[in-house]
């Protein structure tokens, strides 16, 4: 699979970043490290990446704090972002209502599936584009 | 707070440090061929990479460095220096970062010339490019080549260690697979797991997982004893040849195939296939392992990447799926087995209890398959109805606990009699009570004589407050006792029988059962009757 577009990787865990990243970038996309939400959200001011795949317990500013401060800014309220959650974790009904908010997968996931997921984002986003 | 470039970008980032003391660099390998071709539109490269004097040098050096010669520097012309510094690359010992270095001394000579010429560059202008870059002298020569060598071997372990970086997250990625894919079995891996349903999703996990156009399961039913609706063949995908031929593909190979390793083959000669494709030019298969010999076989097929030959961590992958099947297919059997003989052993213990009244032969055995009938037509999912099937068949039990002379009086029964009759549902159910997970049979057992207007025993329970399974059976068995000859009076007409049932559809029997217990087919249940009258006759006779 090759695809196309600027991704932002958001987690605190180093070794889901690296896994992510790698798969990503051999599908031929451009990635983008963050390792908590505060960082992610600046990055994604100066990088605008076409999708972000986010953890969501996160230090300083949680996967769905970040979901919710991209969806205020009109730069980024348009980037489709996945978010990936621990097993178990109670999902807050709000995060998964957030507008910009695609897919919500739980660890562990695959990361097969993920680039899948990503880049149905990807070619989804290229056609609202297109057709704009 | 900065974005975290990418390594390959910080070399970048040395060399343009390097530009603006107007060296430039590459790689020279033994293992590699030569390349010093100058970068597009590169005046710099163009100007120090283009002459024969250069080329001839990087020659002379990579000849040296291939037999393990030490190169310091050396004067490629007056001002060009060229130094070498190694990576540091144990296993690849002559791989070195190779730098052409221009000084000051450079714009004086009349070298630079002929360097302008060879790179077709205008001099003037090449001049005063080279004049605004901050060129060293020639005694700086020494401390650049330290410099270089210090650089050369720190890019050279950063770049080991991002290699190594890669294959761990090459590696973890392929674990996370793994663990993804044990995860999303052992979630579905229960007894109560239609067998069927749990192939299904570890045919649909597989797919998710890996590049396959289609994954077929096919099972030995013949070895195994599962549930009988279960299928032998689970395929998912998409496959151009027809599932008729993918379950003879699997055929085939569940008759080939041995061990519990996956195998990757070769589908354009491999024998054992005898003609039989559409797996593409690699498969992989692998033996679903039983107790004794082999219980099945997954296989997948028509890999979609640029690489059509199954991977050895794609196979892996297959494996262990194969080995959670087998786990869950022999527990499931084994679940089987055991679920089997606790019928037959009730089966056993209600056909004495019938036998003890001969009005009442085959009464339990009647009454679980109408209670069942009626659980299906009323939507309940398989485990419910094989549940209510069962409660059919105990209902009674507690009969055991009530004299023969009562249950055999012909005519009726006095108070005293009938106080014994009344108390079989609560006997049956101190019987139940002590053997595990009966506790959604016992309110069948205890609340069957219950009646929809409260006035049954022996709780006097109405309307709702009768346990669901009560209900069912208590319409199951009315419908049977209509149905068949008493001591005291002979069989009913199955319409008197039927008017009978909607006559007392809210006041004896839960209204919104009545419809749907009306509704089931019957034919069964008469064969039933008959062959149970037979038997009776057949005991008659042999007493």
């Amino acid at each position: 699979m090759t695809t196309h577009g600027r991704i932002l990787v958001a987690d605190d865990e180093t070794h889901i970043v690296q896994v992510l990243s790698l798969k990503f970038r051999n599908a031929g996309l451009e990635v983008f490290e963050a390792g908590d939400g505060e960082e992610a959200l600046e990055l994604a001011r100066r990088v605008r990446p076409d999708v972000v795949v986010t953890d969501l317990q996160m230090p300083f500013m949680t996967g769905a704090e970040l979901a919710v401060a991209m969806a205020r800014e009109p730069e980024l309220r348009d980037v489709p972002i996945m978010i990936l959650t621990a097993r178990g974790w109670c999902l807050d009904e709000s995060i998964a209502a957030s507008p910009n908010v695609r897919h919500v997968e739980s660890k562990p996931f695959s990361p097969r599936a993920v680039l899948t997921m990503v880049a149905q984002m990807l070619e989804e986003r290229q056609r609202a584009r297109d057709a704009a | 707070m900065s974005p975290r470039p990418a390594i390959r970008v910080s070399v970048n980032a040395n060399d343009e440090v390097l530009r603006r003391q107007g060296i430039v660099r590459r790689i020279v390998d033994a293992e590699e061929s030569l390349d010093i071709r100058p970068g597009p539109g590169d005046w710099l490269e163009e100007l120090l990479l283009s002459c024969t004097p250069v080329r001839d040098a990087f020659s002379r050096t990579a000849e040296r460095l291939a037999r393990g010669e030490t190169v310091g520097p050396f004067a490629i012309l007056p001002g060009l220096w060229m130094i070498v510094a190694p990576t540091g690359d144990l296993r690849r010992s002559t791989r070195s970062s190779v730098a052409v270095v221009p000084t000051s001394a450079l714009l004086e000579g009349e070298h630079l010339n002929l360097m302008c010429q060879s790179a077709r560059l205008d001099r003037t202008v090449t001049t005063s490019l080279l004049a605004g870059l901050d060129l060293a002298g020639d005694s700086a020569i020494p401390r650049t080549s330290d410099l270089l060598r210090l650089l050369a071997g720190t890019e050279g372990e950063v770049a080991r260690r991002t290699t190594m970086l890669e294959e761990v997250g090459r590696q973890l990625g392929e674990t996370y697979e793994e663990v993804h894919l044990f995860h999303t079995m052992i979630g579905e891996t229960s007894v109560a797991t239609e067998p069927s349903r749990f192939l299904s999703m570890v045919v649909d996990e597989l797919l998710r997982i890996l590049p396959f156009s289609w994954i077929g399961v096919r099972i030995r039913l013949d070895r195994l004893s599962l549930p009988e609706r279960t299928s032998g063949f689970v395929l998912g995908g998409e496959h151009e040849d027809g599932r008729n031929a993918l379950r003879a593909l699997g055929d085939r190979l569940l008759a080939t195939v041995e061990g519990r390793d996956p195998i990757v083959l070769d589908t354009t000669d491999d024998t054992r296939l005898d003609g039989i494709v559409g797996g593409g030019p690699s498969m992989i298969v692998c033996p679903v392992a039983g107790d004794d010999g082999t219980i099945g076989v997954i296989y997948a097929g028509k890999k979609q990447a640029r690489d059509e030959t199954a991977s050895s961590i794609e196979a892996k992958l297959v494996g262990a799926a194969a080995e959670h099947v087998s786990v869950f297919l022999r527990n499931a059997s084994m679940y089987e087995d055991l679920d089997a003989t606790f019928l037959g052993t009730v089966q056993g213990m209600v056909s004495a209890i019938d036998a003890k009244d001969p009005y009442t032969c085959g009464h339990s055995q009647r009454v679980s398959w109408l209670a069942g009938r009626l659980a299906e037509a009323h939507g309940l999912d398989d485990n419910l109805v094989r549940r209510y099937e069962l409660a059919g068949l105990v209902h009674d039990v507690g009969k055991i606990g009530v004299p023969e002379s009562v249950l055999r009086k012909p005519g009726r029964l006095d108070d005293d009699e009938f106080a014994w009759i009344r108390k079989h549902p609560e006997i049956g159910a101190r019987i139940l009570r002590g053997i595990p997970r009966m506790d959604d049979i016992l309110p069948a057992v205890l609340y069957h004589h219950e009646r929809w207007d409260g006035r049954g025993y022996p709780a006097g329970l109405a309307g709702e407050e009768i346990p669901t399974i009560g209900r069912f059976v208590a319409v199951a068995d009315a419908f049977d006792a209509m149905s068949s000859d008493r001591t005291y009076r002979s069989a009913r007409s199955r319409a008197f029988v039927r008017d009978e049932i909607r006559r007392c559809a809210g006041t004896q029997f839960d209204p919104g059962l009545v419809d749907s217990f009306l509704s089931i087919d019957m034919t069964r249940f008469d064969q039933m009757v008959h062959e149970h009258r037979d038997l009776h006759a057949g005991t008659r006779e042999a007493a």
